[in-house]
């Protein structure tokens, strides 16, 4: 069993003002106390990995940020207090989500799908910039998104996500489920895109994640088992196999 | 069988497949969008009926065909109110126990006949309709009445604007992604309750038209018009998908067909038994509907 | 919702409900059963509530309607209230009852307490049938099937293909087949201790059910079905068998019934009395036997009573827009169900423990 941290988090370290900080969360699921008490920080225009063994908690985390789970605690987003608002108000101030299964409208087309997520008039040159970054959605842009193959789907959900004016992103295991080859066009495209955005991204693929993430948290049994930067942890080969029960760096599927 | 019997029975069923449709078709879409099985959206069909009675027989214009454009425009208004102060009395109160707010809807129901035959008795109430609606055409040699035939062109342009509602328009298109996933369209900042409200009064409107057309096809309009068609409209929702509105004009068409030539050809009653057996195979082979999307 | 979270699954800590402590309900439902037993030997008149005495005949009626009624809505109860499945279709099991005892009655020389089982088997096979075809699919579409399915024998009822079940107008009770002490208006009482009796028996069989370990699985699957399953029990024969002791009680109701309005007619077989049983069961209180209980007893009551008050011209000051639908026991019924669903979600049995606990605090 791994204790609690009470540490400092690594943007007090730094002393850089966290964009999103959650303190105290709890979500309870009937009789079981899934989150016990997370708290976290997000720097600005870094990308922060949650990472943990499944079960762990680390969707859970995003969702009870997101409102779509009843959850207790404070959750602060760039000074805003956010955990009394339904979820449609969470995300116009400024959440978006990438969610594990991309969660695309199958039925709708791919420029249905990104028009949705369009609701001002500066998503128009966003959309230009999204078009940029995944070429394939404007090419395929009158096809119904269930017909995308897994690695174009997670594009639309990125591309959707980026069309909103968030200044946070937080995106769910990305890479889950794709080929090796979509894995590294997936994770050029999220290089390029989070060199100047807020993200919390949860992520299996330990490679992946340090090669996106400067900090990052590890959940254990819906607590902070272990906060810092990301190489540390997985330099430590000890370390990760105790807190990720995998062997060190890159070995995980 | 004769080339007549089969054109009137085709023209018939299909004006009740239209029937069915504007009941069916909002049904559908709130059940899609808020997994709230409407009971009380019979009385919104009844509404409309009585609604266009009052009109045509209280109403002093002199002109038949005028009075029955008000009693139309009339019927709408009533049904659009009734479906939005449905959902915004009742059914918002209740958000999240999809139970309770199909049992509220059940007592709205109870409540609505019982106060509409408290009112107006439970008699057939019929009323003048316009020339047009009398007049008999000839097709291949059937007398068709020109009402069968008017059922079935409102239906179908009716059909065509909530097609063209829902694809070209934005509240259309929420209302499409809140179908398929109601909490991804919330993530993307939108408020989908507020499409939960339009898509009441959506399907309060259409159904009250079909009251109005109904009360012409069924030459009369009775507390429990809208009841005794709910039943036919739920299976017309299951086998179709639900959710999905040309699914939902699919499936219209083929109960209504079916109940019309079987209960003609094998004695009333098998062909509305005939559609609950269309029901019981559509979920044992395909749960999801027709042209459902999603396995619920 | 397709959000799924990695959220553990704890099935170590879900286990079915602990039964409850050991309750008085049985011996207060016992004392309960008592004085109704003996209320057609009280020649007492309780003017405004019943016209004519308790004894009278008229008041019986109401109240062995009211009976019947009672052990319906805890039939139903067990479906909603205990397993959590909306069915929309108990009337079926109810009209079979009505219509099958009738018919064996009409047409054969089997005695009632012979003909009554014989439905019964027969419910019970219907009800398992159907009950597996339906219970393949959950929630709401559970709810269309069952609905198809009544409306399937409403259609037979009343277009009356082979000319047997009278059709629109309904069949009267076969009297020659039935003991003589159930008929005409003197022996309405002995009719009325049938109806007890089956209140009664409905009780004893829902609470036993409730409380058996069965029963604790049933509410386990109201609470969360996937939890079941991860417990390695599986939901479909639990449900079915609730299913299947609910409508069996429902035609035994069905049986009683007959007797007491001394005929079969199609109504009982439509959605609206589905609906109604419904009402019955929330304006009394889901999810407690004596609530469900309660809730058939008043609605019995009023359904049967309001019109009489009509008739008397109680209503008569009112403007016509009023008089009208007061008239209507089902606007008022249905009215008050939409009242206490919206503000009191327990129904009667939850305002009256509400008062009981406000009472034991003073």
């Amino acid at each position: 069993m791994s204790e609690t941290v009470d540490g400092p988090l690594p943007t007090e370290r730094a002393g850089l003002e966290p964009l999103l900080s959650v303190r105290d969360l709890h979500v309870h699921r009937g009789e079981a106390h899934i989150l016990q008490g997370i708290d976290l920080d997000v720097a600005p225009r870094q990308v922060t990995a949650l990472l943990g063994r499944n079960g762990a908690g680390k969707t859970t985390t995003l969702l009870a940020l997101l409102g779509l789970l009843p959850a207790s605690g404070e959750i602060r987003l760039d000074g805003r207090q956010l955990e009394e608002l339904p979820t449609f108000k969470r995300a116009q101030h400024g959440i978006a989500y990438v969610p594990e299964d991309r969660e695309v409208f199958t039925q709708l087309t791919v420029a249905e799908n990104l028009r949705l997520a369009m609701q001002s008039r500066e998503a128009e040159q966003r959309l230009e910039r999204v078009h940029e970054i995944f070429p394939e959605l404007a090419k395929r842009r009158s096809q119904p998104a269930g017909t995308l193959s897994g690695g174009q789907q997670q594009m639309l959900a990125l591309g959707r996500a980026l069309l909103q004016p968030a200044s946070l992103l937080l995106i769910d295991e990305p890479t889950k489920g794709l080929a090796p080859i979509v894995i590294n066009e997936v994770v050029a495209a999220l290089e390029e895109l989070t060199t100047d955005t807020t993200v919390l991204l949860v992520e299996q693929n330990l490679r992946v994640a340090q090669q996106l993430a400067v900090n990052g948290y590890v959940l254990d049994h819906g607590t902070v088992a272990w906060n810092g930067v990301v190489d540390d942890l997985l330099e430590d080969p000890d370390l990760t196999q105790q807190l990720l029960g995998v062997a060190g760096r890159g070995d995980s599927e | 069988m004769s080339l007549e019997v089969f054109v009137l029975l085709a023209v018939t069923g299909l004006g009740l497949a239209g029937l069915y449709f504007l009941l069916a078709s909002g049904l559908s879409l709130i059940f899609g969008l808020m997994d709230v099985l409407n009971v009380a959206h019979g009385l919104f069909f009844t509404v409309g009926g009585y609604a266009a009675w009052l009109v045509m027989t209280r109403v002093g214009v002199a002109s038949v065909g005028l009075r029955f454009a008000i009693a139309l425009l009339v019927a709408t208004v009533a049904g659009l109110l009734i479906g939005a102060v449905v959902e915004r009395g009742f059914i918002r109160p209740l958000y999240g126990d999809h139970v309770t707010q199909i049992l509220i809807t059940a007592g709205i129901s109870i409540a609505g006949v019982a106060l509409l035959g408290g009112w107006f008795t439970y008699d057939p109430q019929t009323f003048p309709v316009p020339e047009v609606f009398r007049m008999v055409i000839n097709v291949a040699g059937a007398r068709i009445p020109l009402s069968r035939l008017i059922t079935v062109g409102s239906s179908l342009v009716l059909l065509f604007a909530l097609l063209a509602f829902l694809r070209y328009t934005r509240h259309g298109l929420i209302i499409r992604a809140g179908v398929e996933n109601r909490a991804m369209v919330q993530a993307l900042g939108i408020d989908v309750q507020r499409s939960f409200t339009l898509v009441f009064a959506i399907g309060g409107l259409l159904a009250a038209i079909g009251g109005v057309l109904g009360a012409v096809f069924f030459a009369g309009v009775t507390p429990e018009i809208g009841l005794n068609n709910l039943i036919f409209a739920f299976i017309v929702v299951v086998i179709g998908g639900l959710g999905s509105v040309s699914g939902t004009a699919l499936a219209a068409v083929i109960v209504g067909l079916t109940q019309q030539f079987v209960n003609f050809f094998a004695g009333a009653g098998v062909g509305d038994l005939t559609v609950v057996a269309l029901l019981a195979i559509t979920l044992l082979i395909r749960p999801q509907g027709l042209l459902g999307g999603v396995p619920r | 919702m397709s959000l799924q979270t990695d959220a553990p699954t704890t099935a170590d800590s879900a286990s079915l409900p602990v039964p409850s402590r050991p309750s008085r309900l049985p011996w207060v439902v016992v004392g309960i059963g008592l004085v109704f037993a003996v209320l057609p030997f009280v020649d007492v008149p309780l003017p405004g509530v019943f016209v004519g005495e308790l004894s009278a005949p008229g008041t019986l009626q109401i109240l062995a309607i009211g009976l019947v009624f009672a052990g319906l809505a805890m039939s139903y109860d067990l479906l909603l209230g205990y397993t959590g499945l909306l069915s929309l279709g108990h009337a079926l099991y109810f009209a079979l009852g009505v219509y099958g005892t009738n018919l064996l009655l009409l047409h054969t020389d089997l005695h009632y307490a012979v003909a009554v089982p014989l439905v019964l088997i027969g419910v019970g096979l219907v009800a398992t049938v159907l009950g597996s075809i339906a219970l393949r699919v959950r929630g709401v579409a559970f709810a269309m099937v069952t609905l198809a399915f009544a409306e399937a024998l409403h259609v037979v009822v009343e277009a009356d293909p082979l000319s047997i079940s009278g059709g629109e107008e309904g069949l009267p009770l076969g009297s020659e087949s039935i003991p003589d002490i159930f008929v005409g208006v003197v022996n309405v009482r002995w009719v009325y201790w049938v109806a007890l009796a089956f209140a009664l028996a409905a009780f004893f069989i829902c609470w036993r059910a409730v409380n058996s370990r069965a029963g604790r699985v049933w509410q386990a699957v109201r609470e969360n079905e996937d939890r079941v399953e991860l417990l390695g029990l599986v939901p479909f024969g639990f449900k079915l068998q609730a299913f299947t002791i609910a409508s069996v009680l429902a035609g035994a109701g069905g049986a009683v019934y007959l007797l007491v309005i001394r005929g079969a007619n199609p109504q009982v077989a439509s959605v609206l009395f589905t609906l109604n049983v419904i009402v019955m069961v929330v304006l009394g209180g889901l999810g407690r036997l004596w609530g469900a209980a309660l809730g058939g007893l008043v609605f019995g009551y009023l359904s049967m009573r309001l019109p009489g008050l009509a008739r008397a011209g109680v209503f008569e000051r009112l403007p016509d827009w009023l008089e009208g639908p007061l008239t209507e026991p089902l606007f008022i019924l249905g009215t008050l169900f939409v009242i206490l669903v919206l503000f009191a979600p327990g129904g009667l049995a939850s305002l009256i423990e509400r008062l009981g606990a406000s009472k034991g605090r003073r």
